[in-house]
Formats: C-alpha cells, structure tokens, sequence
C-alpha cells in the first residue's frame, strides 16, 4: 500500500488555509498563490505584472525585485498590458464557489 | 505537418526565448505547432496548492478544448504545464465521478484520451531522427544537461525511464556534438515556485546545483523547463549570494541548444533575452 | 444384508446439551439396516471404544458409525477399534454432530431433527461402503541433498549419521555455500570457515556420504520413497581419481584476470581454480567460457605441468541415473544487485559495496587478505556508512519483506570495521534493528556501547560522489527529520536477501511450490516447516525463506528426521483413498476412453497411461491410471471424468448420491 505524498500534502496545505491555520513564514507563499489565482480568474491567463503588483500590495514587500523590473521589460518578458482569453465566462464558471480564501 | 501545442503562461511571458526556439527549430524541421485556440492557464503550483477542484478544472479545460480541435497530439513544453496536464488526464481516468462533474463544468464534452507530450518526448519523436541532416555548427562543450522535478516525478505518472538518472538530453546534446557531463544533480530541485515568495530558498537549492554543475567542468547547463531556466538565470544574483562568489556559467534551453547547432542566429534563438550572457567558446 | 451400529456420542455436555442423543440413537436403531444403536457419554473414551469392538463381535456388525465429533479428531481412534475388532477400518464412518450440529444451533426441535439427518445420511453411506485397505509402497532409502552450504552439509550430516544413504549435489566446484564466504559470524563472532570446514571434510570423507561437486538436477521422476533422479555432472576437465589436490595447474594458467565469483568481483581467479584455498574438494576445475584452449584451442599450460597427468580436454558432461526415497532441497539464497537502486549508485561509484562484498573485504582470505580497503584505490577508509534495508521492506521498488539477517550483519560489519581500524567512523542509517535471536539484542548494544557505532534512523537518499569521497543524503527521524550529509569513503548496502537465480527452474522440474518471490513453499507456515506439498520432498535452510545459520542448521537437522522417519518404515503406509479408473471384463476392459483430460486436471501428476495389451502384445486399448502412491483423493478428476470412469474409493458416487438422497428424502 503505498501513500499518495504529494495529494496528502496538498490536501493538508488546503485544509491549513481553511481553517486559518497558516504559519507564520508561510504566509507569503499563500499570499503569492492567491494573487497567481487572482490574475487567472481575471484574465484566463496569467498577467505576470499583475501577479507581481497584486503580490506586493498584499504581502507588504513593496520594494522587492524593482531592480528586476527594467531588465525584465527591456528583454521583452514583462507585459504591461494582460492577454485576456475570450471564453472569460467559461472560465468563471470554475471559479465560481472556489474559495482561494481571501478577496481579490 | 501539424501537431497541437499549448504553450502556457511562461513562454508567452518571462520565458518566451524558450517559444521562439522551439517554434524555429519546428520550423527548420518543417513542423506547424498549432496552438490551442483560446487556451487557459494550467493553474501551475498555485492551484493544486489551494484548490483541488481547481487543479484538475483549469489544465482539463485545455484537454477538451484540444479534444474539440481534433488534436491527436499535444505538444507541452513547460514542465510545470505538462506535469499538470498529465497529472489531470491521471485522475479524470481514475475517477468517472470527477470527469464527469468537470464536463458538466466545462459544458464541453472529455473523452480525456489525447496524447500529450513534453519537450523531450517531442524531440525524440521529431527532431532527433532528423538531426543528422540538420546540423550545421556542432556546439563542442562541456555541458551539464539538468532534467530538474517535473520531468520525472511523481514517478507513477510520469513513468520516465531513468527517473534517478535521466538521459533524453544528454543523448541529444551528444548528438549535437556536445560532451554532456554525469553529475549528481540532475534531477535535484532548483527551488522551483519560490522565485518570489522565499527567494533565500531558491538561491541555496539552484545554488548548489550551479556549484556541482561548475565543479565538474560544465561550460553550460542545459534545461528543459521555464522555472529552472528562471532559477538558474534571472534568480542569478540570489545563487551568488548563497554561493558568496560570482558564478557566469549560462543556463540555455535544449530547443536553443539545437537551434545553435542547426546554425540559426542567437537572435533567432532568443539568446539575448537571458540574464546570464551566453558566451559560448568552442572548449572540450 | 447391512448390519450397521449406531453409536451416539454425548461427547461431556458439548452434543447432548443442544440434542436430544436419546431420541436420536432410537431414530436410528429404526433405520433399515441398522442392527444396534445406542447412545454413550464419551464414545472416545476406552469404555465407549470397548462397546464398539464388543458390539462388533456380539452382534456381526458389517458397518459402524459413531456420531459425534469430526472425523478430523477421532476417526482414526474409532477405525482403529474397529480394526482391533476385526471389522475392516474403512467401514467405520463418523457423523459430524458437534462441530456440524450441536455447536452451531441453539437447542431445539429443528437441532435434534438435523442430528438425526445428519445420522441418517452416514448410515445411508455405510451401505456402499467397500473393505479397503492401506497402500503400501516401497522406500529406496537414500537420499537426494540438493546445495552444498550449510543447510545441504547439517542435512546429509544427520541423514548419512542415521545409518542411511546421501547422495550430495553442489553445484558450484566447492561445497561452503555462502557461509565459506563469510568473515566472522553473529553473534559470537567465530571465525565462519573455521567452524564450517570441519563440517565439510566430515562430509567428503563420511562413508554413507557420496559427493557430487559441480553438478545440477537434470531431471527428478518418481513419486516418495521412489524417486528417480537425473543428475548432470558438468565436465569439470579433471580427472578426479588422479588429481591429487597440488594446486601446480592454478599458479601456472595464464588466464589470471577473471572475476571470481567467491570473491564477489572484488578479487580475481585463473580459469583452471579452485574456488577457495579451504574448498571441498580441493580439485580444480577449468571454466570453459574463459580458458584460453576451449576458447581458440591454444596454451594447454596445465596439462603439461599437472604432475599425475590429471587434465582432461575435451571431456564431456556425465548424466547419471539416482534412484533415491527422499529428497532435501537446500538450494539457498543470493544478494540482490542493487542496480534498481540508482540513488545508491552501484555499480556506478566503486566503492559502494554489497554487505556480502564487505564480508569479503573483511574476510582473512579475501581479495585484502582481511584489510578493509577501498576498491577504487586501495586506502583505508575513514569513514563507513552502512545502508540498511537495501531493497528489503520496500514495496514500491524492490522486496516488500523483510530479510531478516541484515541489522545484525550491518552491526557485525560496523562492529569488525571499528575493531580494524581503531580510529574508524562507521554510521549505520537503519530503520528498525531486528535482533530476535539468542544474545542478538546484547550483540548489537556492543556495537553501539563499546564499538561507538552511530546509529541513525532514517533512510538515505541519495549517494553521489565529489572529489573521491562519497556524499551520503539522508535524515535522522529521531531529531526531528533533521537532513543528514555524510563525506564516507565507503559505503555498504545491506542488500534484500533473494531467491536463487534458477529457483524458479528447479521448483519447477521437481514439482514443488514456490511463491511470487520464487523461494520454495513449504506445506504449512506454522505446522510443516520443513515439507513441501510434494510428498517426499522436504526443504532446509534459505531457500524457503531468508533466514540466520542457526535457524538453517535446526531446520536442516528437522528435515533430516523427515527423511529419516520416512526411511525407519521398508514399506510406505498410504490411506487407500484414492481414486481408480474402473476396469472391466473383455471385451470392454474399462468404460474409460483414454481422453486424459483427468490427468491435465490432476494437481498433483498422480494419473499416467496403462496399455491394455492381448497375449501377443498388441495395445488394445489405451487407459488412465492413477498411481495411488500420489493421490491424495482430491477428486478434481472424477468431476473432469465425461464418461465416469474414474472414482475415488471410500468417496465414490454411489456413496455421494446415497448420502445426498439420504437428506433430501425425510421419512
């Protein structure tokens, strides 16, 4: 018999979050997942400058990374602007009574 | 020739030197990628971490939308992308109850039967048989090919090989003219979706991987995956920092290296856009 | 005419409190052909077997069937009374009312009314019932060991002391087994060879002993007591007779570089060797595949300095015909190869060794003459770390069991690697530590106490190399899954134990069990230890299970008994239930067609052909024939039987039906 490890701790990070039991140093990790969702369930697609701001506002780490950001921009990886998918109503249909346990 | 393609949020974004190879090297080999019409996010780490339904929902969408394009086949190159595909078409065949509540949501039908393949898999299939007519400018290095998780685990799924000791791209890089080095840490984790949140964590793990890579003589490490390129490249800073000294070894994807020796350009390669300056001298 | 007695048994309170045993015995006694019937508090007992055989003689019974517990506890008692009384045994049958009726019902009508069914049916039974009497066959008493080590050696030891024959078949050129290979044993750290070659020369120079190096089972037919055994003496190119054990031939090949077997690829041997300097028999043997005259026909070195002319080219494998009563298999075990095990790196990085290439390393006459050094470049290692559970206990890559003897080999290494090099680091990541056996727990604690072995539990991750030295990943559970990364020089893997690589070859060539792991099964795990579902056939030592010397040598030792009670008897009494193939008068013979669909179905090959042939010799007919020293009366082919030819006696279909009309028909 063998055990499903990574679905137990899936399973465990889930029930973690919905019982409002996140460590401490966690806390920036759930943070950074839930504006990832955030920037999927608006666009369809991940908004990397989304995410990032989202993350920041959320977390408090304003000022991390900022050197990244030009070099990231002049090498033509950071898109100011989101690509949204068309079918977004499809989409909101699986979020749709998802909890990521926080408001956008 | 056509073959499905989904592309993912990473080659279109903060990775995307990895699609400009991959589509030219497919070009040269005469193979139209045909991307998923209107494709969605796979939901990467962040889904399957906080939401299970969300998990299978978000990649099985991309599964019909394929299955309605009458792909046979789908083409994945990010790790993290193809993991979750697999993942998901794993567990809708495990569980009727759950497929069938996911088409519900979808509104769209999911037979859950196209075949999907990750870079590697491709490449074995379609451009390495070719690659001895293809090759213009054999690379000549020493390189250390990194496989990284996704590729090989959970082992069940997946169902690699060699899952301790992979050898799809060494074999490819030999055949490109390279010297692909045996190291240990091919298959160690690079620190993968901390890039941001515990970005300590990421320069110590991808860190001991560029020592190992370094110490065996590697002019180059070779990856197949959008997270460990940005690791071992844009989180450079961070390795150093771990490693208390400055490390320029450079971190290329295997479509480049293949691209390199087909003698396209480095601007066709997406060289430039990396955070390590790629200088690659001709040494053995 | 019938004339049968009924005896109802009480059996204390266990029968007659639930049914009414008098009514019972008087609804019998009313049965037709019931001559007597009564009742009696404990018909076990020697006053109740004295009414039987009373009864018998009083009354002329022709049958008998005690009512009462299952035959499984006293039929014979009872059929042995009737025998006593003269009554044949076989027409005594016991009617279950105790584990069938009385112990399953709560007391009432229903219950008195199924006893009285229940009798009936037996009664009814008794009516077809045939004298029968017991099989005999005859014993050959010699015995067959197959495998040289320890089990094979304790084995022929007791059976050859005992007063009867052995033959012994090894098959590699020495007999030793693994245990030749060992350094020192657990838990009393003897020196292996010093107390095994005692054992070895007392059996190459027994008198009831014959040796047979370097030979395997070709074939085994025959059935207990009279087995017929095929043996293929492999060409050892020597003639044994003359070969006077000088050793000239091994110092002078040229061939020096091949890996030797005994030495575990650490040490190298010449093609014409001898295995081991302590081997029985010291002769030599030439190892075809790699000797330089049967490969391009040149060199020929040892022949001419062979002083007694000994050398024999060319000389051919010998099959030889053994009629034996009983065989012992103790075939033993081997260490699995690691390779699965890629995280590990054997095979990959040299100086990750197998346990069994460590007792090699350790061993005085070993590739380092005891010295425990390096592979790769010969130094002294600094520090070792052993892997326990290698592959054992593992049920998503290598043996889901346990094999037992490693936790106290590992701390027997760790323990003869500290007394060798006294300033030596040895950790030992383990899992549990298994020492069940006699001082085994205190032997470990020595490790710990007084070798300052470091013991930590968890399991190793990864092993890879970084300039010489070896990085050992692994975590310490009892601090809190704290990782682990250990600089070794060596590192040891204590390996699964695992069946033979032609185990599952021989089983099948003798007929006998073996299970998903190919080690061979014996008859009951708890009860028949040392038996094989094969009559005849017994096991002892590794081969059924991994297991420690002192549990082969008891085990070898209980199989010799097996062997030895089996031979205490000239002739073999067998229960003569069994099935037979009618015959008739000519011109029919028998109503079986010859369709041998009951020997496909037979379990247990008990069902061969017999020719019917006239005066002048011609076949008329072709029919089965069950040979009744095999049976065991499952009766698989008399349900396979299209035309009804076959039956067993004592459980015939006449007897069936009766019993089956006999309840379904309740005056």
């Amino acid at each position: 018999m063998e055990l499903d490890i990574p679905k137990v701790m899936d399973y465990l990070r889930q029930r973690s979050l919905a019982e409002g039991k996140v460590h401490r140093d966690a806390r920036d990790i759930v943070t950074f997942h839930q504006s990832f969702l955030n920037s999927v369930e608006s666009n369809g697609r991940l908004h990397e400058m989304g995410l990032i701001l989202d993350y920041k506002i959320h977390s408090g780490n304003l000022f991390q990374d900022v050197m990244l950001a030009p070099e990231m921009f002049s090498k033509g990886k950071l898109h100011i602007l989101p690509e949204r998918i068309k079918d977004r109503k499809g989409l909101s249909r699986l979020f749709k009574g998802q909890t990521k346990n926080k408001k956008s | 020739m056509k073959i499905g393609f989904y592309p993912g949020c990473s080659l279109t974004g903060s990775s995307r030197e990895y699609n400009e190879s991959l589509l030219a090297i497919s070009k040269v080999a005469g193979i139209e990628l045909v991307e998923i019409n209107d494709w969605n996010c796979c939901g990467a780490t962040a889904a399957h971490n906080l939401n299970q339904e969300l998990s299978v929902s978000l990649p099985a969408r991309n599964l019909a939308l394929a299955e309605l394009e009458e792909m046979e086949e789908l083409v994945v190159p990010c790790a993290a992308c193809y993991n979750r595909l697999v993942m998901t078409q794993h567990e809708l065949n495990e569980n009727a109850d759950l497929k069938a509540l996911i088409s519900e949501k979808l509104q769209m039908p999911l037979r859950n039967n196209i075949k999907i393949l990750n870079v590697l898999q491709f490449l074995d299939k379609y451009i390495v048989p070719r690659l001895d007519e293809l090759i213009k400018a054999p690379l000549t290095y020493d390189v250390a090919c990194y496989y990284g998780c996704l590729l090989v685990r959970p082992k069940k799924v997946m169902q690699a090989e060699r899952f301790e000791d992979p050898m799809t791209m060494d074999v490819i890089m030999q055949k490109l003219g390279a010297n692909a080095l045996d190291w240990p840490f091919k298959t160690e984790c690079c620190g993968a979706g901390f890039s941001v949140s515990k970005t300590e964590i990421v320069g110590e793990l991808s860190g001991k991987i560029v020592r190992n890579a370094v110490g065996r003589g590697a002019k180059a490490i070779v990856v197949a995956c959008p997270m460990c390129h940005s690791n071992l490249d844009m989180r450079r800073p961070a390795i150093e920092s771990y490693l208390h000294r400055k490390e320029d070894i450079p971190v290329i994807y295997i479509t480049q290296a293949i691209a390199l020796a087909m003698g396209l350009s480095p601007q066709q390669a997406g060289i430039q856009r990396h955070f390590v300056p790629v200088n690659l001298t001709v040494n053995r | 005419m019938s004339k049968i007695g009924v005896f109802i048994c009480h059996c204390g309170e266990n029968i007659s409190a639930t049914v009414d045993v008098v009514r019972v015995a008087e609804a019998a006694g009313k049965l037709e052909g019931v001559e007597f019937s009564t009742d009696y508090k404990y018909m076990c007992s020697d006053p109740g077997q004295t009414l039987i055989k009373q009864m018998i003689k009083e009354k002329g019974l022709t049958g008998v069937v005690v009512a009462a517990c299952s035959p499984r506890m006293h039929e014979p008692t009872f059929r042995k009374a009737c025998s006593a009384a003269g009554l044949n045994p076989y027409m005594c049958e016991m009617s279950n009312l105790r584990e069938h009726c009385s112990w399953v019902h709560d007391k009432s009508e229903a219950t008195t009314q199924k006893a009285i069914d229940l009798v009936r049916t037996l009664v009814e039974k008794v009516k077809y019932n045939k004298p029968l009497h017991n099989i005999k066959v005859p014993v050959t008493k010699t015995a067959l060991v197959i495998g040289g080590g320890i089990a094979g050696i304790q084995a022929s030891l007791d059976i050859a002391n005992s007063g009867h024959q052995v033959i012994l078949i090894e098959k590699d050129p020495s007999i030793g087994g693994h245990m030749s290979q060992l350094s020192e044993t657990f838990p009393t750290l003897d020196c292996s060879q010093c107390i095994l070659t005692p054992r070895m020369v007392e059996v190459a120079q027994h008198q009831n002993i014959t040796l047979l190096t370097y030979a395997e089972l070709e074939k085994l037919e025959g059935f207990i007591g009279n087995f017929k055994a095929t043996i293929r003496k492999k060409a050892k190119s020597i003639d044994e007779d003359l070969c006077n054990g000088c050793g000239t031939c091994t110092t002078k090949c040229p061939t020096k570089k091949i890996p030797s077997e005994f030495n575990t690829g650490l040490g190298k041997r010449t093609a014409i060797y001898v295995p081991f300097p302590q081997a029985v028999p010291n002769k030599p043997v030439i190892d075809k595949e790699n000797c330089l005259y049967y490969k391009n026909g040149k060199c020929k070195i040892c022949e001419k300095v062979c002083p007694t002319g000994a050398i024999r080219f060319d000389q051919e494998d010998e099959l030889v015909e053994l009629e034996v009563g009983a065989v012992v298999v103790a075939t033993g075990f081997d260490v699995m190869e690691p390779s699965e095990f890629s995280e590990y790196g054997y095979g990959k990085y040299k100086d990750v060794i197998t346990g069994l290439q460590f007792e090699r390393l350790a061993s005085a006459s070993g590739p380092t003459l005891g010295e425990i050094r390096r592979p790769s470049d010969g130094k002294v290692p600094e520090k070792i770390v052993f892997v326990a559970c290698a592959g054992s206990r593992d049920p998503s890559k290598g043996k889901p069991y346990c094999s037992k003897i490693c936790c106290m080999y590992t701390a027997k290494h760790a323990m003869l690697y500290q007394h060798k090099v006294h300033h030596g680091q040895s950790t030992i990541f383990y899992m549990d530590i298994r020492a069940a056996g006699k001082n085994y727990e205190e032997f470990v604690r020595r490790a710990i106490v007084d070798d300052e072995v470091n013991y930590i539990r968890g399991r190793v991750s990864k092993v890879y190399e970084e300039n010489g030295k070896l990085i050992v990943k692994g975590v310490d559970t009892l601090l809190n899954a704290k990782p682990v990364e250990i600089e070794a020089d060596m590192v040891v893997l204590a390996t699964a134990a695992v069946a033979n690589s032609g185990a599952e070859e021989l089983a099948q060539k003798m007929h006998i069990s073996y299970d998903s792991y190919n080690f061979f099964s014996e008859a009951h795990p708890k009860l028949k230890p040392v038996e094989t579902n094969t009559a005849g056939i017994f096991l002892a030592g590794a081969c059924q299970a991994p297991k420690d010397i002192p549990e082969t040598v008891s085990q070898a030792s209980g199989a010799a008994v097996k062997v030895a009670i089996l031979f205490s008897q000239d002739e073999l009494s067998r229960e003569p239930v069994v099935a037979v193939v009618n015959r008739s008068a000519p011109p029919l013979y028998s109503t079986c067609v010859g369709c041998f669909l009951c020997a496909t179905a037979c379990p247990y090959q008990a069902i061969g052909e017999e020719l019917i042939t006239n005066r002048k010799g011609e076949v008329i007919k072709r029919v089965a024939k069950v040979n009744p020293g095999l049976c065991q009366g499952c009766g698989t082919c008399v349900a396979f039987c299209r035309s009804k030819s076959i039956d067993i006696d004592g459980y015939s279909n006449e007897q069936m039906y009766s019993e089956v009309m006999a309840l379904l028909n309740d005056d």
